[in-house]
């Protein structure tokens, strides 16, 4: 590999890394909003699934008679 | 009228007494004076919601007649006597607009006084203004500082940068020298950002110490009231005067407080909790030596320094799913009936709708990862009596800039140290103090100190003891006169 075949390969895997790691962009309609909104519902739902609660456990509100 | 000097716009509450005490100066002269001011340079910094001033000159009166009466006995009634200040705009006053900074919401008139209105003006002191904020305090999340109805908060050391929020018009205020203090609400981080943008110091007070009665309910287990100040000592005396038991309040923890300085433990004492990468790998380029400044002296305070860091939970996960629920909850009117499209912010107004679609399974599950995670929080303070770290990574984001990811380009750094104290400690219920300890391009940054429900005088003692070796607490900015 020449050096600047090396270059290039450097410059498109960080290229690729940056674009990897970009942001998503705002969406730009309130349906595509409200879609990256459900879709952040999910993503919490999905965080939340993976960790286990003893069954004994109450949830952090109490009620009082 | 007697003619007020410029400084007495950065005068603290102790400084205030004693000038009301020799006759220098009157609570009509400080009512008049600070609401003139608030009400001339509050709209340059977006800060103003309503002006109460000619109310406060009228409270004046009565209040000035309290403090010739206490002058006998060598002291003032209680240190708010004749002090002014504002409050965030989620808080009801009885007659006039309550906007909660959303347009919906824009001729909304309460007839009662929210609690902590009411004991202020028992306290003596005047409300002088109605001071603006982040839409709804934020709601389940937004994406520009725009989202308000009095737009953009406008940082008072650069106006270009953002002031923070949702809590924007109480830290703006406080750090402009048009109140010498103001009252905010938290949620999860709406006084500690906007405190840390604006160089105040304010207090996130344990959950329950002040009652909610008459502040808009954003999440009914998270919403907290707390002080913007000069300095951590007048947090306290601040917090002395709003907090106790209501039993309006659901919430309320049924406690008093009491701001004890004199019965302090030594600083030789406490074990103060940090963890290191929160000082050296997280925080952005500009802020790193302000930080690790901060932290030198933190440590030359005699405590003993302890590394640790928070118990893994999902925070982040835990605490969108109970704002976006209880959000939604409490204005599903607003959303179901298409009025939620007035709001400012797409985001906003996506989140609510979204949030009405979170299952209840999801909720309790947020709930219930809750109840173990404020179990081993609370068991961290068997080791450690306060948890420091810087209350945000770096300086306030410019004023365009989308909020919701700003630091894309950047790796997270591998220990998570105690980056995730905010949405920690308010899902524990944990109180917290931010303290200004220093700038980076000329915009100030500011540690967090965080402890058990219940310990605001161990945190106040810290900040006031730091306080007492810097004096980035007394920075002004620039062109505020």
């Amino acid at each position: 590999m020449t050096r600047r075949q090396l270059a290039g390969a450097v410059f498109t895997t960080v290229a690729t890394a940056a674009a990897a790691q970009a942001p998503p962009p705002a969406p730009s309609t309130p349906a595509a909003e409200l879609q990256a909104a459900l879709e952040q519902n999910q993503r919490t739902s999905e965080t939340l699934a993976k960790t286990p609660v003893p069954i004994e456990t109450e949830p952090a509100f109490h009620f009082t008679a | 009228m007697a003619e007020l000097g410029s400084e007495i716009y950065f005068a603290g509450i102790a400084e205030l007494n004693r000038m009301l005490l020799a006759k220098e100066t009157t609570a009509r002269d400080l009512a008049r004076a600070f609401g003139r001011r608030l009400e001339a340079l509050g709209p340059r910094y977006n800060a103003l919601a309503l002006p109460l001033t000619e109310r406060a000159i009228r409270q004046a009166k009565a209040v000035d007649g309290e403090i010739e009466r206490w002058r006998k006995r060598g002291h003032l009634r209680g240190p708010l006597e004749g002090i002014p200040y504002a409050a965030k705009d989620l808080l009801s006053v009885a007659g006039q607009i309550t906007t909660w900074g959303a347009r919906p919401y824009a001729a909304q008139v309460f007839d009662y006084d929210a609690a902590v209105v009411h004991k202020l003006e028992g306290a003596g002191a005047m409300l002088v203004g109605k001071l603006a904020m982040v839409e709804l305090a934020g709601g389940p999340g937004y994406r520009y500082a725009s989202a308000s109805l009095t737009g953009p908060g406008l940082n008072p050391w650069d106006r270009t940068r953002w002031s923070g929020g949702s809590s924007s018009g109480s830290a703006i205020a406080v750090a402009a020298g048009l109140v010498p203090f103001a009252i905010g609400s938290e949620t999860s981080g709406s006084i500690l950002t906007p405190a840390a943008f604006c160089g105040v110091t304010a207090l996130r007070p344990t959950y329950g110490l002040v009652s909610r009665h008459g502040a808009m309910p954003l999440s009914w287990t998270l919403d907290k009231l707390g002080p913007f100040c000069r300095s951590a000592e007048d947090c306290g005396v601040v917090l002395e005067a709003i907090a106790g038991g209501d039993h309006r309040d659901p919430g309320s923890a049924g406690k008093s407080f009491y701001y004890t300085p004199q019965y302090a433990r030594k600083m030789s004492e406490l074990r103060i909790g940090f963890a290191p990468a929160d000082f050296s790998e997280w925080p952005d380029d500009n802020a790193r030596p302000a930080f690790q400044q901060a932290l030198d002296v933190m440590r030359s305070l005699g405590a003993t320094m302890v590394e640790t860091k928070l118990p893994e939970f999902p925070y982040g996960a835990m605490i969108g799913a109970i704002i976006s629920v209880d959000a939604a909850s409490v204005f599903e009117p607003l959303i179901v009936s298409g009025k939620v499209e007035e709001l400012a912010d797409q985001k906003q107004i996506a989140g609510l709708k979204a949030g009405l679609e979170i299952s209840a399974h999801v909720y309790l599950k947020a709930m219930r990862v809750r109840t173990l995670a404020r179990a081993a929080i609370i068991k961290l303070f068997a080791d450690v009596d306060v948890l420091v770290t810087p209350a945000r990574p770096g300086i306030a984001p410019k004023i365009d800039e989308p909020l919701d990811n700003r630091r894309p380009d950047r790796p997270k750094p591998a220990d998570a140290g105690l980056t995730a104290l905010i949405p920690a400690g308010n899902l524990a219920g944990m109180p917290a103090l931010a303290l200004p300890c220093g700038f980076a391009d000329n915009l100030p940054v500011a540690l967090q100190l965080a402890g058990a429900p219940f310990t605001e005088n161990t945190l106040l003692a810290v900040g006031k003891e730091f306080q007492s070796r810097t004096d980035w607490h007394k920075r002004k900015p620039p062109g505020v006169g």
